[in-house]
Protein backbone atom coordinates (compact mmCIF):
# COMPACT_ATOMS: atom_id res chain seq x y z
CA UNK A 1 0.00 0.00 0.00
CA UNK A 2 1.21 3.42 -0.54
CA UNK A 3 0.65 5.68 1.76
CA UNK A 4 0.90 9.87 0.32
CA UNK A 5 1.14 12.44 2.78
CA UNK A 6 0.04 15.64 1.82
CA UNK A 7 -1.23 19.08 3.15
CA UNK A 8 -3.40 19.22 0.01
CA UNK A 9 -1.30 21.28 -1.91
CA UNK A 10 0.59 20.10 -4.99
CA UNK A 11 4.08 19.73 -3.82
CA UNK A 12 4.34 19.42 0.01
CA UNK A 13 4.24 15.07 -0.52
CA UNK A 14 5.62 12.11 1.49
CA UNK A 15 5.39 8.96 -0.04
CA UNK A 16 5.58 5.34 2.29
CA UNK A 17 5.37 2.11 0.91
CA UNK A 18 3.54 -0.23 3.68
CA UNK A 19 3.57 -4.07 2.83
CA UNK A 20 0.23 -5.14 2.36
CA UNK A 21 0.74 -7.69 5.19
CA UNK A 22 1.57 -4.89 7.81
CA UNK A 23 -1.23 -2.36 6.37
CA UNK A 24 -4.05 -5.43 6.64
CA UNK A 25 -2.52 -5.45 10.66
CA UNK A 26 -2.85 -2.07 11.15
CA UNK A 27 -5.95 -1.80 9.28
CA UNK A 28 -7.05 -4.36 11.44
CA UNK A 29 -6.12 -3.05 15.15
CA UNK A 30 -7.42 0.29 14.20
CA UNK A 31 -10.77 -1.51 13.79
CA UNK A 32 -10.51 -3.22 17.29
CA UNK A 33 -9.70 -0.37 19.11
CA UNK A 34 -12.39 2.20 17.52
CA UNK A 35 -9.69 4.36 15.29
CA UNK A 36 -9.37 5.75 11.78
CA UNK A 37 -6.94 4.62 9.84
CA UNK A 38 -5.41 7.46 8.95
CA UNK A 39 -4.66 8.70 12.41
CA UNK A 40 -3.87 5.36 12.86
CA UNK A 41 -0.93 5.55 10.48
CA UNK A 42 -0.21 8.83 11.56
CA UNK A 43 0.81 7.62 14.69
CA UNK A 44 2.63 4.59 13.56
CA UNK A 45 5.06 6.87 11.75
CA UNK A 46 5.70 9.23 14.19
CA UNK A 47 6.26 6.49 16.37
CA UNK A 48 3.86 8.21 18.86
CA UNK A 49 4.03 4.79 21.34
CA UNK A 50 2.63 4.50 24.90
CA UNK A 51 5.52 2.71 26.87
CA UNK A 52 4.71 2.32 30.15
CA UNK A 53 1.18 0.90 30.24
CA UNK A 54 -0.10 0.21 33.63
CA UNK A 55 -1.10 -4.07 34.03
CA UNK A 56 -5.15 -3.37 34.18
CA UNK A 57 -5.14 -2.42 30.88
CA UNK A 58 -6.17 -5.48 28.92
CA UNK A 59 -8.46 -6.60 26.30
CA UNK A 60 -10.65 -8.48 28.41
CA UNK A 61 -10.80 -4.92 30.62
CA UNK A 62 -11.73 -2.89 27.68
CA UNK A 63 -14.48 -5.17 26.97
CA UNK A 64 -15.57 -5.09 30.37
CA UNK A 65 -15.77 -1.32 30.48
CA UNK A 66 -17.20 -1.26 27.28
CA UNK A 67 -20.28 -3.34 28.51
CA UNK A 68 -20.17 -1.01 31.86
CA UNK A 69 -20.20 1.96 29.63
CA UNK A 70 -23.35 0.38 27.38
CA UNK A 71 -25.47 -0.29 30.39
CA UNK A 72 -24.90 3.29 31.96
CA UNK A 73 -25.73 4.77 29.06
CA UNK A 74 -29.23 2.68 28.38
CA UNK A 75 -30.23 3.91 32.44
CA UNK A 76 -29.42 7.02 31.62
CA UNK A 77 -31.43 7.21 28.37
CA UNK A 78 -33.95 5.00 30.34
CA UNK A 79 -33.89 7.70 33.05
CA UNK A 80 -34.00 10.31 30.26
CA UNK A 81 -36.87 9.07 28.86
CA UNK A 82 -39.31 9.07 32.19
CA UNK A 83 -38.07 12.12 32.99
CA UNK A 84 -38.66 14.63 30.37
CA UNK A 85 -42.33 13.73 30.33
CA UNK A 86 -42.78 14.19 34.23
CA UNK A 87 -41.13 17.61 34.03
CA UNK A 88 -43.74 18.74 30.97
CA UNK A 89 -46.53 17.27 33.32
CA UNK A 90 -45.03 19.06 37.18
CA UNK A 91 -45.03 22.09 34.73
CA UNK A 92 -48.61 22.33 33.57
CA UNK A 93 -49.77 21.26 37.47
CA UNK A 94 -47.77 24.34 38.53
CA UNK A 95 -49.11 25.98 35.77
CA UNK A 96 -52.86 24.74 36.83
CA UNK A 97 -51.41 26.14 40.72
CA UNK A 98 -50.54 29.51 39.41
CA UNK A 99 -53.70 29.95 37.93
CA UNK A 100 -55.30 28.89 41.33
CA UNK A 101 -53.02 31.28 43.20
CA UNK A 102 -53.94 34.21 41.12
CA UNK A 103 -57.96 33.79 41.81
CA UNK A 104 -56.90 33.52 45.22
CA UNK A 105 -54.98 36.25 45.39
CA UNK A 106 -58.15 38.01 44.32
CA UNK A 107 -60.71 36.44 46.55
CA UNK A 108 -58.07 37.42 49.83
CA UNK A 109 -58.17 40.37 48.91
CA UNK A 110 -62.09 40.35 48.32
CA UNK A 111 -62.71 38.58 51.41
CA UNK A 112 -60.27 41.30 53.34
CA UNK A 113 -62.91 44.36 51.69
CA UNK A 114 -65.83 42.97 52.72
CA UNK A 115 -65.16 41.99 56.60
CA UNK A 116 -63.83 45.58 57.01
CA UNK A 117 -67.79 46.62 55.58
CA UNK A 118 -69.39 44.17 58.01
CA UNK A 119 -66.37 45.19 60.89
CA UNK A 120 -65.45 42.31 61.29
CA UNK A 121 -61.90 40.74 62.16
CA UNK A 122 -59.53 39.90 59.30
CA UNK A 123 -58.68 36.23 58.95
CA UNK A 124 -55.58 35.46 59.19
CA UNK A 125 -54.35 33.45 55.29
CA UNK A 126 -50.33 33.18 56.39
CA UNK A 127 -50.78 29.50 55.35
CA UNK A 128 -52.78 30.37 51.92
CA UNK A 129 -50.61 33.39 51.27
CA UNK A 130 -47.36 31.49 51.16
CA UNK A 131 -48.26 29.18 49.12
CA UNK A 132 -50.17 31.91 46.41
CA UNK A 133 -46.28 33.72 46.86
CA UNK A 134 -44.64 30.56 46.14
CA UNK A 135 -46.96 29.66 42.83
CA UNK A 136 -46.98 33.24 41.79
CA UNK A 137 -43.24 33.61 41.70
CA UNK A 138 -43.15 29.77 40.06
CA UNK A 139 -40.16 29.87 37.12
CA UNK A 140 -39.22 33.22 37.50
CA UNK A 141 -35.96 31.25 38.92
CA UNK A 142 -35.64 29.42 36.32
CA UNK A 143 -35.85 32.72 34.13
CA UNK A 144 -33.57 34.41 35.95
CA UNK B 1 -2.63 -5.46 -5.31
CA UNK B 2 -1.19 -1.52 -4.92
CA UNK B 3 -3.42 0.43 -3.60
CA UNK B 4 -2.95 4.00 -2.81
CA UNK B 5 -4.16 5.91 0.30
CA UNK B 6 -3.94 9.95 0.80
CA UNK B 7 -3.86 11.27 4.51
CA UNK B 8 -4.27 14.89 4.73
CA UNK B 9 -2.35 16.78 7.38
CA UNK B 10 -2.07 20.13 8.54
CA UNK B 11 1.55 22.05 7.20
CA UNK B 12 2.57 21.64 11.14
CA UNK B 13 1.91 17.85 11.58
CA UNK B 14 3.04 17.49 8.13
CA UNK B 15 6.54 19.22 9.00
CA UNK B 16 6.37 17.13 12.58
CA UNK B 17 6.41 13.51 10.22
CA UNK B 18 8.75 14.99 8.13
CA UNK B 19 11.44 15.06 10.83
CA UNK B 20 10.38 11.17 11.58
CA UNK B 21 10.81 10.23 8.04
CA UNK B 22 13.96 8.24 9.15
CA UNK B 23 12.21 6.59 11.71
CA UNK B 24 9.31 4.96 9.41
CA UNK B 25 11.07 1.85 8.84
CA UNK B 26 11.64 1.12 11.96
CA UNK B 27 7.92 2.38 13.71
CA UNK B 28 6.50 0.28 10.87
CA UNK B 29 7.95 -2.97 12.67
CA UNK B 30 6.60 -2.07 15.61
CA UNK B 31 3.14 -2.76 15.54
CA UNK B 32 3.20 -4.46 18.99
CA UNK B 33 3.89 -0.81 20.41
CA UNK B 34 1.08 0.54 18.34
CA UNK B 35 -1.19 -2.45 19.41
CA UNK B 36 -0.51 -1.18 23.05
CA UNK B 37 -1.03 2.49 22.31
CA UNK B 38 -4.02 2.00 20.93
CA UNK B 39 -5.33 -0.14 23.65
CA UNK B 40 -3.97 2.12 26.52
CA UNK B 41 -6.01 4.74 24.67
CA UNK B 42 -9.42 3.18 24.51
CA UNK B 43 -8.85 2.34 27.97
CA UNK B 44 -8.39 5.74 28.71
CA UNK B 45 -11.36 7.35 26.46
CA UNK B 46 -13.66 4.31 28.54
CA UNK B 47 -12.15 5.06 31.93
CA UNK B 48 -13.39 8.70 31.08
CA UNK B 49 -16.60 8.07 29.64
CA UNK B 50 -17.46 5.86 32.33
CA UNK B 51 -16.68 8.34 34.78
CA UNK B 52 -18.41 11.22 33.14
CA UNK B 53 -21.46 8.91 32.70
CA UNK B 54 -21.65 8.31 36.36
CA UNK B 55 -21.57 11.09 37.19
CA UNK B 56 -24.12 12.42 34.63
CA UNK B 57 -26.70 9.41 36.07
CA UNK B 58 -25.95 10.03 39.73
CA UNK B 59 -27.37 13.96 38.36
CA UNK B 60 -29.75 13.00 36.45
CA UNK B 61 -31.40 10.59 39.84
CA UNK B 62 -31.39 13.56 41.79
CA UNK B 63 -32.78 15.54 39.58
CA UNK B 64 -35.82 13.03 38.89
CA UNK B 65 -36.07 12.57 42.51
CA UNK B 66 -36.46 16.01 43.23
CA UNK B 67 -39.19 16.15 40.62
CA UNK B 68 -41.07 13.34 41.62
CA UNK B 69 -41.35 15.14 45.25
CA UNK B 70 -41.97 18.30 43.11
CA UNK B 71 -44.91 16.41 41.62
CA UNK B 72 -46.38 15.35 45.16
CA UNK B 73 -46.07 18.63 46.55
CA UNK B 74 -48.03 20.53 43.66
CA UNK B 75 -50.47 17.60 43.83
CA UNK B 76 -50.96 18.16 47.69
CA UNK B 77 -51.13 21.48 46.66
CA UNK B 78 -53.92 21.85 43.71
CA UNK B 79 -56.24 19.72 46.23
CA UNK B 80 -55.34 22.32 49.24
CA UNK B 81 -55.71 25.44 46.78
CA UNK B 82 -59.31 24.21 45.09
CA UNK B 83 -60.88 23.75 49.08
CA UNK B 84 -59.28 27.40 49.91
CA UNK B 85 -61.11 28.45 47.02
CA UNK B 86 -64.39 27.00 47.49
CA UNK B 87 -63.89 28.10 51.00
CA UNK B 88 -63.18 31.58 50.04
CA UNK B 89 -66.08 31.64 47.21
CA UNK B 90 -68.77 30.43 49.47
CA UNK B 91 -67.94 33.16 52.16
CA UNK B 92 -67.41 36.10 49.89
CA UNK B 93 -70.62 35.19 48.88
CA UNK B 94 -72.07 35.07 52.03
CA UNK B 95 -70.61 38.34 53.32
CA UNK B 96 -71.51 39.67 49.90
CA UNK B 97 -74.79 38.69 50.64
CA UNK B 98 -75.24 40.25 54.03
CA UNK B 99 -73.09 43.49 53.04
CA UNK B 100 -76.27 43.70 49.98
CA UNK B 101 -78.46 43.16 52.83
CA UNK B 102 -77.02 46.05 55.20
CA UNK B 103 -77.09 48.97 52.79
CA UNK B 104 -80.32 47.91 51.88
CA UNK B 105 -81.42 48.34 55.50
CA UNK B 106 -79.74 51.63 55.41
Amino acid sequence: MKVIISTGGRWKKLKVKIDDGTFARVEEIAKKYGFRIDDTIKMLLKGDFIDNVPPEVTDRKIEELKREVDSLKKELYGLEGKWSPLKFKTYYLAMDNQNLAIQLAAMIAQNKRLRRSLGMDEKEYRELEEKIHYYLNFGSADRG
Amino acid sequence: MDGEIEILVSEEEFQELKRHKREFKPNLNNLEGLERTLRTLQYRYLTEKLTELRKKLEEMKEHYSSLIEFEKMAKEDKVYLMKKRAELSEENRRLEAKVRGYEGNH
